[in-house]
């Protein structure tokens, strides 16, 4: 079971929910700080009906390098942080080079964080598994942190499949082959069903 | 977006606080020193740089702040101490919400006034005529909390110049 959590599809208006939900399997409510609008709006009646169907609310998060002002990024992901708090549900962030922003805005979240894509440094992929986060590395990435994830393990880890169009089982394998870490594919699927709060599922 | 820099120190913690409007668009909004007598012990010192942090926060409603990179000389005792003051003020900071990022003060230097190795006067003179205001209002034992508020400005709108500082 993988889930796609995460489409680079360009929505004429963020602050229309995704409607193209799969008939079965997870699916997350994405609100991509890349597509947000010039100015804060809060979201509507119809974004936060959808959240309470939705498994995740994501990709959502703050970029420096594109969408908006990120003083009005920020803005943004608080109030969503806040709506899946109340909705009790887990988020998927896209960040890009705004770590101290993140982490204060995450700071009164209380649910399950994944980060999505993430190809940072060593030392920032530790604070984020000290805090409690999930990570999904980066397609390719992992290489350079196979050193790291051997000796502590891969709890809280993740791989993605991203915009390659690459199937995940075989980016599991490319990365066990490349890291020298055996079982990625179950310990990846593992910590998602952690992340989605289905632990113990199938 | 207001950028608030901070020089920690438990005696003289220089801070600065400049509005980046846009690339090359930079303002001094104030700057200054928050100031504890020698005499005072630490405690008094942490209150009152947790204290005035806050009441800066209050005034600008800073946007993210820059603080200096910590670093560690012979004397391991002043590293504590300076550790102190980052402290206090790192927790003034995040009880805030406000991000806080940190640079190496060549580094910020460098960006500022391209000199990592300027003397504190020498900042003074060229942010003073680089921003069009009197050297006098500018002190200087802020001029390194200015170069880090600059310095992230200029990360921030330029980011082809260099990465942000480490999130602290």
């Amino acid at each position: 079971m993988y889930a796609d959590f995460h489409t680079h599809r360009p929505k004429a208006d963020a602050l229309v929910s995704a409607r193209e939900k799969p008939g079965q399997g997870l699916w997350s409510l994405e609100f991509h700080p890349w597509h947000l609008p010039a100015s804060f709006q809060m979201p509507g009646e119809a974004f936060f009906h959808d959240l309470r169907r939705a498994d995740a609310l994501g990709e959502i998060g703050l970029d420096r390098l594109r969408g908006p002002d990120i003083a009005v990024q920020i803005r943004f992901l608080k109030t969503l942080l806040a709506a899946a708090g109340e909705a009790g549900k887990p988020v998927v962030i896209h960040a890009v080079r705004c770590d101290a922003e993140l982490d204060a805005a995450l700071r009164d979240f209380s649910g399950n964080v994944l980060i999505h894509g993430f190809r940072g440094s060593e030392r920032r992929l530790l604070e984020h598994l000290a805090f409690g986060r999930f990570v999904s590395i980066a397609p390719g990435a992992w290489k350079k942190y196979a050193g790291l994830l051997a000796a502590r393990g891969l709890s809280g880890i993740g791989l993605e499949s991203d915009d390659t169009g690459e199937d995940i089982a075989a980016i599991c394998l490319r990365a066990e082959r490349e890291t020298g870490i055996s079982g990625w594919a179950e310990l990846c699927r593992e910590n998602f069903l952690r992340f989605i709060g289905k632990a113990g599922e199938k | 977006m207001i950028i608030f820099g901070l020089d920690p120190a438990i005696r003289t913690t220089g801070y600065g606080v400049v509005r980046a409007e846009g690339p090359s668009r930079y303002e001094i909004i104030d700057c200054g020193v928050i100031e504890n007598k020698k005499t005072m012990p630490h405690s008094e010192c942490l209150r009152r740089l947790y204290g005035g942090v806050n009441e800066l926060i209050d005034l600008y409603m800073p946007d993210c702040a820059a603080m200096e990179e910590p670093f560690v000389g012979r004397n391991s005792k002043t590293a504590i101490i300076l550790g102190m003051a980052r402290g206090g003020i790192i927790a003034a900071l995040a009880v805030r919400g406000i991000p806080v990022y940190s640079y190496m003060p060549s580094v910020a230097k460098r960006a500022a006034v391209g000199n990592g190795g300027a003397a504190k006067e020498q900042v003074a003179y060229l942010l003073a005529a680089e921003l069009k205001i009197d050297v006098s209002q500018i002190p200087l034992d802020s001029t390194d909390a200015l170069s880090l508020a600059i310095c992230h400005a200029q990360r921030h709108f330029h980011p082809e110049l260099g990465k942000l500082g480490k999130s602290v």
